[in-house]
């Protein structure tokens, strides 16, 4: 497990629906993700697959941003909030499978390109052996990352 | 209402009212081909909670649950959001905005959606619904 910084993703709690990284590699991240308490739709029992949308575009973001060398730790985003946007899906499927709210899932976001400010990833999500989604991002950077 | 997870069978997720995320509706027009709604978001909606604290903007997914809102109210609420084929954020949607979403049924279960406010365009893309086959749907 790779250590989040506190202040590695401008969400605040609510929306922070990362909760640890599995594994990180140059172009690859897969992270460990839960519904919060307050998250705003929560509370009304199973959500939407593309629910997961958010939790990809947070994963896509930490490795747009990438690890410091020499850190310990993944900053990803830190700093001024917010500093990344996704601006595109294409290609998206959502199962009809729903998301357990209650339950922990995965998110996992493959680099595809940089172009500038904005990157492309490819990304799923994945509850309990079931395929949530799997698409295409566009992630704009309004910082260009560290040092990828 | 499926309340639990139902380990790959097509059942239709809940989809929480627009009164517990804080919008409301303003206005709603649907005809065979075409559903339009203009839905007030306020800065205290919790769809902008923590996103981003300082700064709000409404997620991505706010936008796509506000579309499968206006699907399941048009087409049935049998209906889900199967696929996006792309979708364009274009501008983001801040607080205290009245916007605009308009569905335009494309056929084949192919809708197209463009999303506006007074400020512009912010998003537009096309998207498929799937039918869940009405008897899981009312088990749900």
């Amino acid at each position: 497990m790779i250590p989040l910084d506190a202040g590695a993703l401008p969400h605040g709690p609510a929306m922070r629906l990362i909760v640890k990284i599995v594994t990180l590699g140059e172009d690859r991240i897969t992270c460990c993700c839960r519904i919060p308490l307050k998250f705003p739709w929560a509370g009304s029992g199973a959500l939407p697959a593309y629910m997961a949308v958010e939790g990809v575009a947070q994963a896509a973001g930490l490795l747009a941003a990438g690890p410091v060398p020499g850190e310990s730790t993944l900053k990803g985003l830190a700093g001024e909030s917010p500093q990344g946007y996704l601006v595109r899906i294409r290609e998206a499927e959502f199962s009809s499978t729903d998301l357990d709210p209650q339950g922990t899932w995965t998110a996992t976001a493959v680099m595809a390109g940089r172009s500038g400010k904005v990157v492309l990833c490819r990304g799923e999500a994945w509850q309990a052996g079931a395929l949530l989604l799997r698409a295409r991002f566009a992630l704009y950077l309004e910082s260009s990352g560290q040092s990828r | 209402m499926t309340s639990a997870r139902t380990g790959g069978s097509e059942k239709e997720a809940a989809l929480p009212d627009l009164d517990s995320v804080g919008v409301s509706l303003a206005n709603y027009e649907e005809s065979k081909v075409l559903c339009r709604a203009t839905f007030l978001l306020p800065c205290h909606a919790a769809l902008f909670r923590d996103h981003f604290p300082g700064q709000p903007l409404m997620p991505a997914i706010g936008l796509l649950y506000l579309c499968d809102w206006m699907i399941r109210r048009w087409r049935g609420g049998n209906v889900r959001i199967a696929t996006l084929r792309r979708v364009r954020f274009t501008e983001p949607v801040r607080p205290d905005v009245r916007l605009e979403i308009e569905l335009t049924w494309r056929g084949s279960q192919r809708l197209s959606m463009v999303a506006r406010s007074e400020s512009g365009e912010h998003g537009s893309g096309e998207l498929c619904i799937l039918a869940i086959p009405r008897q899981e749907a009312e088990h749900s």
